[in-house]
């Protein structure tokens, strides 16, 4: 077991909406070991992108932090920070939630970047790609030279009319230097686009849609980070595509140590990539622990529901096993003190009106398990009927 | 001999870009994008055929193509013995309620401004059913009943028949596009990629309703996806598509057990398995991506990805150096050697040297090392290339054209299935039958 390199406790993002409080994330704890590949996996609305999105600190307004510390490990941070915020560093770790925005800041590029989903929408159409990822390239260049500096971005500026007249009048004053624009030649080699050279000069458009999702690799690559968090990095990708990139992102974490937390909704990518799974409903990770654990040992009943619902291509038809219902509503007032998954459950009991603490699994000594099924096992006498439910939503099927 | 309910006939469907008025004044030739480019299949009743393939393969036109949604720039769809191209007003209606169609997008698929009972009885509308005269109930009455009957069937209650879309999730308005399929109790429904928008513990509510539908009404089923699971999980045999062509087909059992083609092996590899031991499962992922439809490879349209194109037989190489032979021949073929970037990139004026940098530099990036004498002609070639004169450098590799670039693999009969490959003729030492008709008549299916 490799040492933590990350560490969120108890972490609750909200969003504050005009329907009311919508708890996205709610209480979730997790560890990620340096240089593994930490897997969150979830349908859509479980809370999973904004999870990642609490850690790089790009959560938007109406959403919010409400509680919960992520403690992330760089020695060289900690003395840095020592001084000024004793409260926020522990050791070697820091807790990003309790320095100030600048100091989280610095952190997106060389110690934490993002992969995003739709790389069609994540990039600027009217800036060649090669410019846009020697851009990154170029401020993290700039912030290491001055820490202070981290302020230097473009800022829009570079890409109005005026900013396109100054830069083709005088090219010194350009953001982007030869050396950073080599750099991400260099960075478009390395996730495998051929002929490099002439491609750092097309624009997104004439990209397709693996090539960009490469592009946007490497262009999350220009800061060296330490941990890469890549939400749904193959979704919108072909099989024989997505075997590539999912190829490109296993090398570069064996080859450069890398740290990945993997965000997807396909178990067969969880598979392929993971070291260590979580497995999130409603804003919450229910089960937690190794591939192993997670895929032959799992009690939690939608993991188990989820595993079951997905067609394998090896087996020969028959029945798919599905979850009946729906995802639930995440708004605050609609969620009840109980198990949120109580209602779709196959195996629920009258204890599960009360929100269960999270158990230790049968598993692997990190399998841990939020459903009183992991502490003692199913007792038909107490099974929970549909009556419990008639209040909250019941046509909801 | 079997009847089947639909045939497919060298079915094509092209679009045409830069084909306007002002396109033609300028003299611009239109461009072909082949979408569709000669199909044949037929499904029997009450069975499912899979058409499965990445995107930009054709398989959504041609399932849109077979119900006369888009028309067809060639060939015949026969339905139940009639060609659907042929067909006139009143037949074409009668067609239309035999024949349904579940999209792709739940979202889009259903008008946000009407209620999802009348977006399900708006075909009892079109179509006025019911037929005849029942003169105890009008028939709106009947009608109503009707959708309220259908939603019960697909999964929703009949009293939410006044609710508008808005109020449904992904896997509800999917049931309503299901519900709304089946209004007409038709015989035939394409369903286009019917879950890919939904999560997988709803996909699988939608895929186990879709099951027990076929089995109740005795429907037939054309489904389009890109998902191998979904395919292998719910259809009797699949057609695999590439490139507006099929490559494959043939049960499904036997296809996933034993692919011939090796795009369908390559993409059945390709799908990551859920299983603890996926991650020490070898994957030999395909290089490159799909080429464009408006410009397609000769020959078999997989030769540019595939692991297996067949050198010719006088000459002596290995397939890694051959793949890079066939990359260099075919850039050279569309004279896309970008050689003044090139010579601006490696600063040099030098032509003769220049083409060993160019070879060195474009197999650094195929990763492959070429041995003498293939690397030597390589370099000829591209010196060539470099005095503009690309006519010669295609001479003057002319030695390594394949059969593969040549001819067009036709659907050739392999244990129960058929598949297009050159690589299938040899092992059964069947003399070089292919033809470029594309197509070869069906023998005992099945």
């Amino acid at each position: 077991m490799t040492e933590d390199i990350l560490k969120i406790s108890d972490l609750s993002t909200r969003f504050f909406t005009s329907e009311g409080q919508v708890n996205a994330v709610e209480r979730i704890s997790l560890n990620v070991g340096e240089g593994e590949v930490f897997g969150i996996v979830g349908e859509s609305g479980s809370g999973k992108s904004v999870t990642a999105l609490s850690i790089v600190d790009l959560v938007e307004s109406p959403g919010q932090i409400t509680s919960g510390s992520i403690e992330y490990r760089n020695a060289e941070l900690a003395d840095a920070l020592e001084a000024d915020y004793p409260d926020a560093v522990d050791g070697e770790f820091v807790d990003v939630l309790s320095v100030p925005e600048s100091v989280r800041r610095s952190l997106r590029g060389p110690s934490f970047s993002m992969i995003f989903q739709d790389p069609e929408s994540s990039f600027n159409p009217s800036v060649t790609v090669g410019e846009q990822i020697a851009e990154a390239v170029e401020v993290q260049r700039r912030a290491r030279a001055d820490p202070r500096s981290t302020r230097a971005r473009t800022q829009g500026v570079e890409y109005s009319l005026s900013g396109y007249l100054t830069s083709a009048l005088l090219p010194s004053k350009r953001f982007v230097t030869t050396e950073s624009k080599e750099r991400a030649i260099e960075l478009l080699e390395m996730v495998g686009i051929p002929d490099p050279v002439k491609r750092a000069e097309e624009y997104p458009h004439q990209y397709s849609g693996g090539m960009l999702q490469r592009a946007m690799i490497a262009q999350a690559l220009a800061g060296e980070p330490d941990v890469l968090i890549a939400d749904e990095p193959t979704t919108a990708l072909d099989v024989t595509i997505q075997a590539q990139v999912l190829d490109i992102l296993s090398e570069l974490q064996r080859e450069v140590g890398m740290t990945i937390l993997l965000i997807t909704h396909d178990l067969g990518v969880v598979a392929r990539m993971c070291d260590r799974v979580g497995v999130m409903y409603a804003g919450e990770i229910v089960e937690q622990g190794t591939l192993a654990d997670i895929f032959e040992e799992n009690v939690h009943p939608y993991t188990a529901g989820l595993l079951g619902s997905v067609p394998v291509l090896d087996d020969v038809g028959g029945r798919l096993r599905p979850i009946e219902g729906n995802v639930p509503s995440l708004l605050d007032s609609e969620m009840g003190g109980g198990c949120y998954f109580a209602d779709r459950c196959p195996k629920a009991m009258e204890e599960c009106l009360r929100k269960p603490r999270t158990f230790d699994g049968p598993g692997s000594d990190d399998h841990v398990s939020m459903c009183y099924l992991a502490d003692h096992p199913y007792e038909e006498g107490e099974a929970l009927s549909d009556e419990h439910f008639e209040s909250t939503g019941g046509d909801d099927r | 001999m079997t009847d089947p309910l639909l045939e497919v006939r060298n079915l094509r469907k092209y679009f045409f870009e830069r084909d306007s008025f002002l396109d033609r004044l300028l003299g611009d030739d239109p461009v072909a994008v082949k979408a569709v480019d000669g199909l044949n299949f037929e499904i029997e009743r009450g069975e499912t055929l899979g058409l499965v393939g990445e995107s930009g393969c054709g398989k959504s036109t041609a399932g849109e193509t077979v119900l006369r949604l888009q028309e067809a720039t060639e060939g015949k769809v026969y339905f139940d013995g009639s060609n659907v191209y042929e067909m006139d007003t009143t037949e074409l209606q009668e067609f239309r309620r035999r024949a349904a169609i579940v999209f792709q997008d739940p979202f889009s698929s259903l008008d946000p401004r009407m209620t999802i009972g009348e977006t399900v009885r708006q075909p009892l509308d079109v179509h006025d059913w019911p037929p005849g005269d029942d003169h105890d109930r009008s028939k709106r009455e009947r009608r109503t009943e009707r959708v309220r009957d259908l939603l019960n069937r697909v999964g929703l209650s009949g009293d939410q028949f006044d609710r508008y879309p808005h109020e449904f999730s992904g896997g509800q308005r999917q049931r309503i596009g299901i519900a709304r399929a089946l209004a007409l109790n038709p015989d035939f429904v394409v369903l286009d990629e019917p879950t890919s928008a939904l999560d997988v513990s709803v996909q699988a509510q939608i895929l186990n309703l879709l099951d027990d539908l076929q089995s109740e009404f005795g429907l037939t089923y054309l489904l389009v996806s890109h998902d191998l699971s979904v395919i292998r999980h719910i259809c009797d045999r699949v057609a695999v598509m590439y490139l507006g062509e099929i490559v494959e087909v043939g049960p499904s059992r036997s296809l996933f057990s034993d692919p011939q083609h090796p795009y369908t092996k390559a993409l059945l590899e390709s799908v990551p398995r859920v299983d603890v031991g996926e991650r020490e499962r070898d994957v030999d992922t395909l290089s490159g991506e799909v080429p464009s439809p408006r410009n397609p490879p000769t020959g078999c349209r997989f030769r540019t990805r595939c692991p297996s194109v067949i050198p010719p037989e006088d000459v002596d190489i290995e397939q890694d150096e051959f793949r890079t032979v066939q990359t260099v021949r075919d850039r050279i073929r569309n004279r896309d050697v970008d050689l003044s970037g090139t010579k601006e990139f490696l600063e040099t004026d030098e032509t003769d040297d220049l083409a060993d940098r160019i070879v060195d530099t474009m197999l650094d990036l195929e990763e492959a090392a070429l041995s003498e004498p293939h690397r030597s002609r390589v370099r000829e070639a591209l010196s060539v290339a470099l005095e503009d004169e690309w006519e010669e450098a295609e001479k003057s590799l002319a030695a390594y054209e394949s059969v593969c670039e040549d001819v067009t693999p036709a659907l050739q009969e392999r244990q129960d299935h058929r598949a297009a490959c050159h690589l299938l003729d040899q092992p059964a030492g069947v003399e070089d039958t292919v033809t470029d008709s594309g197509f070869t008549p069906r023998q005992g299916d099945d």
